[in-house]
């Protein structure tokens, strides 16, 4: 709670500092100095930076993210679309991600030295060398342009599931799919090549337990907690950082409206999307540290 | 998103200019769809360059091209500016001026409904002027709407209004027909449920997504599409992309380079406007070094211009003479054209005591070829023994930070014909006055300018005024881009116009092909 106190004021004073303001933003080059003023007046530009922080704090918490400065509207209503736009674009990338990380990460682990781990790790190496709007700029010049199999860019009507019209999120999801897949299968790749290796491991052979077992029970849950770390840092990156997935694609979700949002200098609407991250970031972090416990028993007993 | 802004404001300012014809023309072939008899209906999806939270549906406050692009749809002014930039009639049929044109007699097109059935009368119009002139409304035509007396102007007829005005002007379709003009129902106070006479109305509307209209059953003019839609997509190669995966069949604001490489490609045509835009250095005459105008005239000639033009806008620019508004009537093409001349320039600049000067440019990217234009001219103002130094700035507050208007070097973003660029930049109240000229002798000169009805005689008048610009003031105008979109092959109809993108977004005259 604390945290999420801090990080407002942090991102209420990022916003101050940001150079130019909503009202020449929204009058354009072209205004003149009394519409300005007038505006600024309007949306209570002009009052104390305090007072402005705490007139949006205690609105945030009755649940008010405030209006937008250029159109008015209620800044819920203006996100409300967007965050599920996105949330839909990294839970289907996420549903897709995890169990194809493991199991290729797993098996590179277990034949780790042999002709697939090489295969394995020489690709996702070379994934993560391509940043994302080379694969995105890739994937739309194949699938879009040259052939025409897939629309190049995901626009979700307004209203829409954006699940309705899966052929518009198959190319977000690759590139994003690519992008992070390749980073968690070395992670996992790593874990699990250390725990086969690791001393407990050799114990357990020896006492003549089956592989299958040993590998079940001793390699898996070790290697895997380190692994929900990493998930966990993905998931925040899918929610926070698909801006450039979304500006591609011309996708409507919170990344672009972000983006949007900071060079308009709309405020309300920067921090209410860099608040939904930060708690996002709280939550999600918690949840991999219940999941770690919960796959570790020492950690249970320890305490 | 930075990019459209400004390019937004040199095209508005474009579109402020006087009278009468820049070439302008479609290249690519588009002559197999101009053999096709138009077709009615289908859907057009136009690609946007901006849009976002700062949307609106107010049509008197547009810092947008998508706001601009819809509300041309919805709204109509009294006067357009033609492809060839003279004024065409819209919701007017004429405007008569007296002997010193301070009144002007405007007569409104019959026959023309708004969206909800109601007949458009001079009741309408008068309330937008007050409208705009209000300034609780903080809109943007109020500096335009300025000469016009709205108190004494009065209606004649439903059809037929006088307009008493403040002091002389001859050319008044032009304040009448500025993007800031539309005009909006009499009582009108809010915007969320649109009312025009425009020949589409608002289906849905969602800012930053997507924005869908639809044919007005009751225009009085001619429409062909059933539908449009537009869509914003920020990056242009998305925009591209959408184009040529057939997601979308226009867009704003094609890449130079990118339209260069496509011009072999079949399914695509591109919509070049000749518009004057410029990036120009500017020089500020009240502060050193600058305040020599031998000074001005050497940095002037420190610049290679076609070799500038063809390396920061390629095929798509033309080289210029240091003046605004090249191809509109009232330029004057008879000086002659500046050329690099290094070793004059090192003459001038030792006579005037600044041999070996060294000066910083403030520049930034906000418009496509300013940040290029800047390198190139460090590069080649050496050779007349210039050292510049550059500053980058962040480009989405470069018109509004605290260096503009107070350092002796900055670049600057025009697009207009010389007496709109008079009036923002030259006069000594000017909003924009960068190069610090302050000459009330030569205002007053204008002042006289703007007022003769007779187009050939004001025209000569506004080239007079320009001889003691290219000799004297602080503008090093080097060269000028086009404004380039494109367009599925299957779009016709639409025609280039150097006062908007998208042939002004006159989309009413847009039709596809099977």
């Amino acid at each position: 709670m604390v945290l999420v106190v801090l990080v407002s004021m942090l991102v209420f004073a990022a916003t101050q500092v940001l150079p130019g303001d909503a009202a020449s933003a929204i009058l354009g080059r072209g205004a003149t100095p009394q519409a300005k003023a007038l505006l600024r007046e309007e949306l209570g530009l002009n009052k104390p930076i305090p007072q402005q922080y705490w007139n949006w704090a205690s609105g945030l918490l009755h649940g008010d993210l405030g209006t937008t400065l250029a159109s008015g509207q209620p800044v819920a209503q203006f996100l409300s679309d967007r965050v599920v736009n996105t949330l839909v674009l990294a839970g289907v990338t996420l549903v897709l991600m995890i169990p194809l990380s493991l199991l290729l990460g797993v098996w590179a682990g277990i034949r780790r030295g042999r002709a697939s781990d090489h295969v394995i790790s020489g690709l996702t190496l070379g994934a993560i060398a391509l940043p994302e709007f080379v694969v995105a700029t890739l994937l739309v010049a194949l699938f879009a342009v040259t052939w025409q199999w897939l629309p190049a860019i995901s626009v979700v009507p307004p209203g829409a599931n954006p699940l309705a019209d899966p052929a518009s999120l198959m190319l977000p999801v690759a590139t994003l799919l690519l992008v992070s897949l390749a980073f968690n299968i070395r992670m996992v790749r790593a874990g699990v090549a250390e725990a086969m290796s690791s001393d407990y491991v050799r114990m357990a052979r020896l006492n003549g337990i089956p592989e299958g077992r040993v590998i079940r029970h001793h390699v898996l849950r070790n290697a895997l907690a380190p692994t929900v770390q990493v998930i966990a840092l993905t998931v925040l990156w899918l929610v926070g950082g698909v801006v450039v997935v979304e500006t591609v694609f011309a996708y409507p979700g919170m990344g672009q409206a972000l983006v949007q949002s900071v060079s308009g200098r709309d405020i309300p609407v920067v921090q209410a999307i860099a608040m939904l991250v930060a708690a996002l970031y709280i939550v999600i972090n918690v949840i991999a540290d219940v999941v770690v416990v919960l796959l570790i028993p020492k950690l249970r007993t320890q305490a | 998103m930075e990019r459209g802004l400004t390019r937004r404001e040199l095209v508005e300012r474009g579109a402020a200019g006087a009278a009468a014809v820049a070439f302008s023309g479609v290249f690519a072939d588009s002559a197999f769809g101009a053999l096709q008899a138009p077709r009615r209906g289908g859907t057009l999806t136009v690609a946007f360059n901006d849009g976002g939270g700062g949307e609106n549906l107010n049509p008197l406050q547009q810092p947008l091209y998508i706001d601009v692009g819809r509300s041309y749809q919805l709204y109509e002014r009294l006067f357009d500016p033609l492809p060839n930039l003279s004024m065409g009639p819209r919701l007017a049929v004429s405007a008569t001026p007296n002997h010193d044109a301070t009144r002007w007699q405007v007569k409104l097109r019959k026959g023309v409904k708004w969206h909800d059935g109601k007949p458009f009368t001079a009741d309408d119009v008068l309330y937008s002027i007050r409208y705009v002139l209000d300034p609780k409304t903080k809109s943007e035509g109020v500096a335009q709407a300025e000469p016009i007396d709205i108190k004494a102007s009065r209606k004649v007829s439903p059809t037929e209004i006088v307009f008493h005005l403040k002091r002389p002007i001859g050319d008044f379709k032009r304040v009448l027909g500025q993007k800031t003009g539309m005009i909006i129902q009499d009582g009108t106070k809010t915007f969320t449920k649109p009312i025009g006479t425009g020949p589409y109305t608002l289906l849905e509307w969602k800012s930053g997504v997507r924005t869908r209209l639809g044919k007005f059953d009751g225009y009085w003019g001619n429409t062909y599409l059933d539908e449009l839609v537009f869509l914003t997509i920020s990056d242009p190669a998305a925009r591209l992309n959408a184009v040529l995966s057939g997601q979308a069949q226009a867009m704003i604001f094609i890449d130079f380079a990118q339209a260069a490489a496509q011009k072999g490609n079949k399914k695509l045509k591109l919509l070049v406007a000749k518009a004057p835009q410029t990036v120009p250095i500017t020089m500020r005459m009240d502060l050193d070094p600058f305040k020599d105008a031998r000074t001005r005239t050497a940095f002037k000639l420190a610049v290679d211009r076609p070799k500038m033009v063809s390396a920061v806008f390629g095929e798509f620019g033309q080289i210029m003479n240091d003046l605004f508004g090249k191809g509109y009537p009232s330029y004057n093409s008879a000086l002659p054209q500046r050329h690099y001349d290094p070793e004059k320039a090192k003459s001038l600049l030792k006579a005037a005591g600044q041999e070996g000067v060294k000066v910083t440019l403030y520049t930034s990217s906000s418009v496509p070829g300013m940040l290029e234009s800047a390198t190139a001219y460090k590069e080649q103002a050496k050779a007349a023994g210039i050292t510049v130094d550059l500053v980058k700035l962040p480009s989405d507050t470069y018109f509004s930070n605290d260096k503009y208007l107070k350092v002796p070097m900055y670049q600057s973003s025009w697009g207009a014909s010389f007496e709109s660029v008079a009036q923002d930049g030259f006069f000594t109240n000017s909003p924009y006055n960068e190069t610090a000229w302050k000459n009330p002798a030569w205002v007053k000169a204008f002042r006289k300018a703007q007022g003769i009805p007779d187009d050939a005689r004001r025209n000569a008048a506004y080239k007079a005024l320009q001889v003691p610009l290219y000799k004297e003031d602080g503008y090093l105008i080097w060269g000028a881009s086009s404004i380039v979109d494109a367009l599925s092959s299957k779009v016709n109809g639409l025609k280039p116009n150097p006062a908007f993108p998208l042939g002004q977004f006159s989309f009413k005259d847009a039709w596809l092909s099977s």
